[in-house]
């Protein structure tokens, strides 16, 4: 089952997804990063010139941008050691038995096929740089969607991609997207013509195989005026002594009326760094949700953003991380109100135990004009011990007077009182912890589809096995 | 006194020479002068904040006129234009400060049989060395706190000592008032306070001055010690006029059991960047802050506050209430950090905004920081809005015209917290203070 991926429980992790295959590229190039590396992924993928420049412009912006000193450690990430670009094998399919046996195994272990089968619509699979598995339901594509990775859209689609490619985050919007920008490949490119609704998810599933290696994906999702679609993402890696780099840029583009969910259920192994940007443009009457799940990696510096940028735009993002041993989660999010009469809601749930950390970081800016704005912020942080660590670092900006403005936040520990009680009902310590925890969680579990929302809770179960006493 | 050519011709700008000559003129003992020159070493170690800053990406001082400010003009009188104090006003000792250094103090006798201390700073340098040496620029105030902390205990002329001694109970307030009446210069006013076991008092500082033909600086620098059991009340109200800029530095010291009621009050000056430092050390330590901030103009207030929890159980919330009109800007940056030790910590920080002009704007920023340790809870709320029709337009179906309706509205916002100043006259001049930047014609 495809659930089995979220698994959090970290010695679980390595027996599940710790696996790896041996590596049999059909090309990988040097580790580092030089222009001769870019202009070789952009001919190994024989793009158009302007795509070659615009990988050269932002290769630039990278190497001239100082490394941001705020939120993790970035003094360990090891750039010159990751291998920019590893390609598995030169089909690209639709059919899962032309894929080859070793990556199939893989993902059969993963469960993909098998989910596809049972609750998706379209499935998009990545192996390091390149995607190599991708199919969408038949009359979806008659309905005129578009699921594909984002190497092929820029083939057969070479208009849409160009009119909006680096549009939402341009190159040089910071270093990690200058770089995503420079040396990207994959990712998926989803567009829904106007009207249409899919109604039951699409899903891409990213895996990283090979030691030392960066994944760099770059996702476009374009929803027409007034339709609907949900996608999800799902990762995990195998575990390497030496630490691997995913660095995503995703573009979202919800035109009026629109609707787009965007789930993230990130359960790298614990030596990937994970630095994301994120972001959609939300127009007039449209809503942009982010469901952002931040379960593994050894670091993660991700912080979706909605642009609210005609009235009645609104935005959403539920965020919530589960930090245990040796990894930062430095998760959180951005509602830009551009625009009167938009609405935003940031909630944020962070669990730290055995001496993880999870930060909360997050920015509500409103700009003059922007009146009859609305925003709530709502961070809770759980420490499950006294080795944990949690910060929460809440920005506000607001340059307008007619808004309405609310946050809050609370840190706590699992509570004695709590424990005491549930035990006296003649639960276990565990399970009354498993239950403080579960509702805790309780929101995003609520919103994410049936199938991930009981495993959700299974995984807790296993992660807290143990956790207290 | 010693002639001191470079502070008497009129010399402007900081340096080192300034900083020997001022401990010169004031007869102060070597181990001052020491700190004095340790503390500038430091001033000029820590580059000139700058928008790229994180603590000052949202407050540009970039126009203080640091080269053309005096770093010392002494005034002799009273100052004429000093608000008096309200007939009937009950304190327990008073001392007033005109320019760069203290004029007159005094002390009711009850307080200075039981063995109180309070007066200006220079003076008890001199009468109670022994008292003031192991906390004047002490562990509370390391100029490690920033560069105008730095240069606060360079340069410091005026300011408060006071010193309560175990289990003492000083009833009434005591009142420092800093009159700035000089154009272009730069105060320093520094005041120590230490209250010693079981011991309590509440202090008010206030800070004002008149319309001045060029910009001064107000440079203030406070350190406070509680012993254990302690209990202090301090009040801060910054009324300068709009030429002022004040970049400020509070710190306190909370050891076992003590407890700090600190109240801030800014409605005045150019531009205020104010750090408050509670640094909860000792057990089972309090400290409760308030705020009332209202900015209209063109008028900047950062208030920077630190709940620091390195003792066990110790206790911390925040209210800070701030309205602002016209192109007025407030930053609001409220860290709770809780450190390893600080086990059983409950902290909390509320902040309000009201804005009530279009090109207003308020930038709260509450960060937690919790490292590892079994707290009891630690929280936080910032609500930003605007006055809320419904209450206006109540106000005006009774009879009220517009600005009636909003004054009443916006007094009714601070009033919870401006009860809680202990002097009923300071109360009612500050009322006066907020109404005149509400014109209710």
């Amino acid at each position: 089952m495809v659930v089995e991926k979220i698994d959090i429980d970290r010695e679980d992790y390595a027996k599940k997804f710790g696996f790896h295959d041996d590596e049999e590229y059909v090309f990988k190039a040097k580790p580092g990063l030089s222009r001769e590396i870019v202009e070789e992924i952009s001919w190994m993928k024989k793009e158009p010139d302007w795509m070659r420049r615009f990988r050269l412009k932002a290769l630039d912006h990278f190497m001239q941008r100082p490394m941001p000193t705020w939120g993790g450690d970035l003094s360990e990430v090891k750039f010159d050691d990751i291998y920019y670009y590893l390609k598995a094998t030169d089909k690209k399919s639709e059919n899962w038995d032309d894929v080859p046996d070793y990556i199939k195994r893989t993902f059969d272990k993963l469960g993909i096929p098998e989910a596809e089968k049972k609750f998706l619509a379209g499935v998009g699979a990545q192996y390091d740089s390149e995607v190599v598995y991708h199919k969408l339901r038949e009359d979806l594509q008659k309905q005129g969607v578009i699921f594909v990775d984002t190497d092929t859209a820029l083939r057969d689609h070479p208009d849409i991609v160009k009119q909006y490619l680096g549009t939402i985050i341009p190159p040089n919007d910071n270093k990690l997207a200058a770089l995503n920008s420079a040396v990207w490949s994959g990712g998926s490119f989803v567009y829904i013509p106007e009207g249409v609704r899919v109604e039951v998810p699409l899903q891409a599933y990213f895996r990283i195989n090979a030691e030392r290696a960066g994944q760099f994906e770059r996702t476009l999702i374009i929803a027409e005026p007034g339709s609907y679609v949900h996608y999800v993402e799902g990762c995990t890696a195998p575990i390497y002594t030496a630490d691997a780099l995913h660095s995503a840029v995703v573009e979202i583009i919800v035109k009026k009326g629109a609707r787009v969910r965007y789930t993230t259920i990130q359960n790298w192994a614990p030596n990937v760094f994970n630095l994301v940007t994120k972001r959609m443009a939300i127009y007039e009457d449209a809503v942009g949700e982010w469901i952002d799940g931040n379960l593994g990696s050894k670091m993660t510096m991700k912080y979706p953003a909605c642009y609210l940028m005609e009235p009645g735009a609104h935005g959403e993002v539920l965020s919530i991380a589960f930090a245990g041993r040796g990894q930062h989660l430095d998760a959180g999010a951005k509602m830009i109100h551009a625009a009167p009469h938009t609405s935003s809601i940031i909630t944020s749930k962070s669990i730290a135990k055995d001496g993880g950390r999870t930060s909360y970081r997050g920015l509500v800016k409103v700009y003059p004009g922007s009146v009859d704005s609305r925003s709530t912020v709502r961070c809770d942080a759980l420490l499950l011990d006294e080795e944990s660590r949690s910060d929460t670092y809440p920005y506000m900006e607001i340059d307008e007077d007619r808004v309405t403005i609310g946050h809050e936040a609370t840190v706590s520990k699992i509570g004695d009182e709590q424990l005491f009680y549930l035990m006296s009902r003649g639960l276990s310590e565990t399970e009354a912890a498993t239950m403080i925890v579960n509702g805790f969680i309780e929101p995003l579990v609520k919103v994410l589809p049936m199938e991930y929302a009981v495993e959700m809770n299974r995984i807790v179960q296993l992660q807290m096995e143990g956790a207290v006493g | 006194m010693t002639q001191t050519p470079l502070l008497t011709q009129g010399l402007r700008g900081f340096s080192e020479e300034v900083v020997r000559e001022l401990s010169r003129l004031k007869e102060e003992p070597e181990w001052l002068l020491e700190r004095r020159l340790a503390a500038w070493q430091s001033y000029l170690a820590t580059p000139m904040p700058t928008l790229q800053d994180e603590d000052w990406r949202r407050t540009d001082i970039s126009g203080i006129p640091f080269d053309e400010l005096l770093p010392y003009s002494p005034a002799t009188e009273i100052p004429a234009a000093l608000p008096a104090p309200a007939s009937g006003e009950v304190n327990a000792g008073h001392l007033i400060q005109h320019d760069s250094e203290a004029v007159s103090s005094s002390l009711d006798d009850a307080a200075r049989e039981e063995g109180v201390l309070f007066g200006s700073l220079e003076e008890m340098v001199r009468q109670r060395q022994e008292l003031v040496r192991p906390h004047l620029l002490g562990e509370a105030f390391p100029p490690s706190r920033g560069k105008f902390a730095a240069l606060n205990a360079a340069l410091f002329s005026g300011g408060a000592f006071l010193y309560v001694p175990k289990g003492v109970e000083v009833s009434l307030p005591l009142r420092a008032t800093t009159w700035l009446s000089g154009s272009s210069l730069a105060l320093f006013p520094h005041t120590v306070v230490v209250v010693e076991p079981g011991a309590q008092v509440t202090l008010i500082e206030d800070f004002g001055s008149p319309s001045l033909d060029s910009p001064s600086l107000l440079c203030p620098g406070v350190e406070v010690y509680l012993q254990p059991s302690a209990r202090l009340h301090y009040v801060v109200i910054q009324q300068m006029s709009t030429d002022v800029y004040v970049l400020g530095t509070h710190r306190t010291h909370l050891g076992n059991d003590s407890r700090l009621d600190y109240l801030a009050v800014g409605l005045g000056g150019r531009l205020t960047k104010q750090y408050t430092d509670a640094m909860l050390q000792g057990d089972g330590s309090s400290a409760h802050l308030l705020g009332v901030v209202f900015g209209d103009g063109d008028q900047h207030f950062d208030y920077q506050t630190l709940q620091e929890h390195s003792g066990a159980n110790g206790t911390s919330d925040l209210l800070f209430k701030i309205a602002i009109k016209d192109r007025a800007m407030s930053v609001h940056y409220g860290m709770v950090h809780v450190r390893k030790s600080g086990r059983g910590t409950d902290a909390g920080q509320t902040v309000r905004n009201l804005i009530l002009s279009d090109g207003a704007k308020a930038h709260p920023i509450l960060p937690l920081e919790i490292e590892a340790s079994d707290i009891r809870r630690c929280s936080h709320a910032a609500a930003i809005g605007q006055i809320d029709e419904n209450q206006l337009f109540y106000l005006q179906s009774r009879g009220l015209n517009r600005p009636q309706a909003e004054k009443l509205v916006v007094d009714g916002f601070f009033e919870g917290v401006m009860a809680k100043i202990p002097l009923s006259s300071v109360q009612e001049q500050l009322r006066a203070s907020i109404d005149s930047k509400l014109p209710a014609d």
